[in-house]
C-alpha cells in the first residue's frame, strides 16, 4: 500500500526504487513516514500495550529545531528557501533482545512534539529488529497505513464536489 | 552631550499588566483558545507563519493570541522564536507538481486535465456580512450539509487531488521559457544579510516572506502601468505537499510532514525577435498556507524584478531591486518605523537650539535692515 502521496500519485520527483539492496531502506522509509503521520494516542497505546519488553536509551532526546523548506522557481528551476518548518527530533538506541544487536531509531516529527517523537524512534528502532518488525507491521504500521490513506481519500471527497463541469448553452444557429 | 535617563520601571511593568488585561477583555466573555485560533481564523495564521517564516500551525496561532490579533506583531514574535532554535538542515525542494490540491484553477485554459477545481474560495460570495455567523451553528446541520453535498457527487469520486501542471503544455510547446535550475544551495537571507544585485532565489526568498500588503500594492502598480508585464495566472493551486528531509546521520530522505501551500505561476507578456521566437514569460509565486493574494502578488513582483533578463526598461518602483527588496520585510520595516518611539530628547534639543538659533539671527537682520 502505498504510504505517501507522493507514492500514491507517483509524485514527479519521486525517485524510482530500483536496486534490489534498497529494499530494506525503502521499508524503512515507508515505515518512517507511517509514525510520522500517525497521532500520538495510537503510538502511546501501542507502546503501553508492548510495555516492560525492551529497554531504551536516548542517543538524542526529543529537540525542537528547524528545517528550512526549499521549492523551485516555476517547480523545476532556481533552488530558493520558502521558509523553515518547525521539527522535533529525536533518536534512541534500543537494546537487542537475546542475542540480536542494538539498533538506533530515528524521528524527525513536525511540529514540537517531544513524545510523539520519542515513540516514533522507539517504533524505528524496534522495526529494524527482526522480533519485532514482523508483527508490528501487523499491529501497528498498517493500520496507520490505512488511517493515512483515508485522510488522503477524505481530503480528496471533500474537494472533489467543488469541480466545475462546464456546459455550453445551445445558442440556435447550429439547428 | 548624552544623558543618561534611568526610571519608567514601575510605569512599564503597570502598563504590561494592563496589556494583559487588555488582551484578555471582558472577563465575562470566554478566553478564546489556541485551537480555536488555529481552525477558525486559519487565515490569518497562515498568514503570520508566511511573513513570520516559520511553519507551525500551532505556534503561529499562540503568536495571534498573543499579539491581541495585531499579524504583523504576531509575525515579529514567530521571527523572533525562531532564533532560538537550531537547524537540522534543509528539505529537498518541495514538488508542487506531487501536491494533493484544494484548489486548483487556470486562467488561461478552461478545460484542463484535472479540471477547474474551486475549493474552499471566497470568489462568487456576495461579500454581504452573514447575520447568520453572529450566533454559534447547529454544529450537527453543518456537518450534514457537507456530507449530503458529498453524497450527491459520485461522479467526482475518481478525483484524488493530483493534478498536472498547466505551464506544462505550453511549456512542451516551446511557447513558455522553461524554469532550468542547477543544484547549488540556494542563498538564505536568515544567514547572509542582503546584497545587491540579488539573484532570483534571494529576491524569491525575500518575496515569499514579504509583508503581504506592500506585495499587494506593488504587483497592483504593475497592472496599473508602473512596469507592466501583463500577466495571465497560467495556474493557482493550493493544498497540501509532502516535505522529505535527508538526515546527515540517515543518508536517505525521511517524510517529515505534510505543508498546505499556495502556488501562483503567472504567464506574462512574450519577447522574442532578432531570430529568436516569441516566447512567453513566466513569475513564480510561493507561500505558506492558504494565501492565494499573497502567491498572486508573489508572481507579479517576481516577473517585473525579472525586467533585466529580458531588456525591458525599469520603470516603475515593482521593477526596482534595491526599492523592493529593502522594504518589503515587515518586522524590519516595523522596527526602524517605531524606533522614532524612543527618547530622542538630546537629539530633539540639538534641533530645537538651532531653530532657536536661526530665528534669533533672521529676527537680527530683518530689524538690522
Amino acid at each position: 500500500m502505498p504510504q505517501t502521496f507522493q507514492e500514491a500519485g507517483a509524485g514527479a520527483r519521486s525517485t524510482a526504487p530500483g536496486m534490489p539492496q534498497e529494499k530494506t531502506q525503502v521499508d524503512r522509509k515507508r515505515r518512517m513516514a507511517a509514525l510520522a503521520f500517525a497521532d500520538e494516542a495510537t503510538l502511546e497505546a501501542e507502546a503501553a500495550r508492548l510495555a516492560d519488553a525492551f529497554s531504551y536509551t536516548f542517543l538524542r532526546r526529543p529537540e525542537a529545531g528547524l528545517v528550512m523548506l526549499e521549492g523551485r522557481a516555476g517547480n523545476s528551476g532556481q533552488r530558493f528557501n520558502v521558509g523553515e518548518m518547525l521539527v522535533t527530533r529525536c533518536v534512541v538506541r534500543l537494546e537487542p533482545q537475546g542475542s540480536g544487536t542494538a539498533t538506533e531509531g530515528y524521528a524527525f516529527i513536525q511540529g514540537n512534539r517531544p513524545r510523539h517523537a520519542e515513540l516514533a524512534a522507539l517504533f524505528d528502532a524496534l522495526l529494524q529488529q527482526a522480533d519485532w518488525a514482523e508483527s508490528l507491521d501487523r499491529s501497528l504500521i498498517a493500520p496507520l497505513m490505512a488511517r493515512r490513506a483515508a485522510t488522503l481519500k477524505k481530503r480528496a471527497e471533500e474537494t472533489a464536489p467543488t469541480k466545475v463541469d462546464f456546459f455550453t448553452l445551445a445558442r440556435g444557429e447550429d439547428e | 552631550m548624552y544623558v543618561a535617563v534611568k526610571g519608567g520601571e514601575k510605569a512599564i511593568r503597570n502598563a504590561h499588566r494592563l496589556l494583559a488585561e487588555k488582551r484578555r477583555g471582558c472577563p465575562d466573555v470566554p478566553e478564546v483558545e489556541i485551537a480555536q485560533i488555529r481552525e477558525q481564523l486559519s487565515l490569518a495564521v497562515d498568514r503570520v507563519m508566511a511573513e513570520g517564516s516559520l511553519y507551525d500551525r500551532d505556534l503561529a496561532a499562540l503568536a495571534v493570541k498573543q499579539a491581541r490579533g495585531d499579524l504583523v506583531e504576531a509575525i515579529f514574535l514567530l521571527r523572533a522564536y525562531r532564533t532560538t532554535l537550531p537547524r537540522f538542515g534543509s528539505s529537498q525542494p518541495v514538488d508542487t507538481a506531487a501536491m494533493q490540491v484544494r484548489r486548483r484553477i487556470s486562467a488561461t485554459y478552461k478545460d484542463i486535465p484535472g479540471g477547474q477545481v474551486l475549493g474552499p474560495t471566497f470568489d462568487y460570495t456576495h461579500r454581504l456580512l452573514d447575520t447568520d455567523l453572529a450566533m454559534p451553528a447547529d454544529t450537527d446541520l453543518a456537518s450534514s450539509a457537507v456530507s449530503e453535498a458529498l453524497q450527491k457527487n459520485e461522479p467526482s469520486a475518481s478525483f484524488s487531488g493530483l493534478c498536472p501542471k498547466v505551464l506544462s503544455f505550453l511549456e512542451q510547446e516551446g511557447l513558455l521559457s522553461p524554469e532550468v535550475g542547477t543544484d547549488v544551495p540556494p542563498g538564505d537571507l536568515t544567514r547572509q544579510p542582503l546584497e545587491l544585485p540579488a539573484e532570483r532565489d534571494v529576491r524569491l526568498q525575500n518575496l515569499a516572506r514579504a509583508d503581504e500588503g506592500m506585495l499587494l500594492a506593488l504587483a497592483y502598480s504593475t497592472q496599473r502601468g508602473f512596469g507592466g508585464t501583463h500577466p495571465f495566472a497560467g495556474e493557482i493551486r493550493m493544498g497540501e505537499v509532502e516535505v522529505f528531509f535527508t538526515p546527515e546521520e540517515l543518508g536517505f530522505p525521511v517524510v517529515v510532514g505534510e505543508v498546505t501551500l499556495t502556488e501562483c505561476e503567472s504567464v506574462n507578456q512574450f519577447v522574442g525577435g532578432k531570430g529568436r521566437p516569441a516566447t512567453f514569460t513566466r513569475g513564480y509565486g510561493l507561500v505558506f498556507g492558504e494565501n492565494e493574494r499573497k502567491a498572486i502578488s508573489m508572481a507579479l513582483v517576481d516577473r517585473a524584478l525579472r525586467c533585466g533578463e529580458y531588456d525591458e526598461e525599469a520603470r516603475g518602483p515593482a521593477q526596482n531591486a534595491e526599492f523592493v527588496l529593502y522594504h518589503s520585510d515587515n518586522v524590519e520595516a516595523s522596527g526602524f518605523l517605531q524606533h522614532l518611539k524612543l527618547p530622542h530628547y538630546v537629539d530633539f534639543q540639538a534641533d530645537l537650539s538651532l531653530v532657536r538659533a536661526l530665528r534669533r539671527k533672521a529676527e537680527k537682520e530683518s530689524n538690522d535692515a
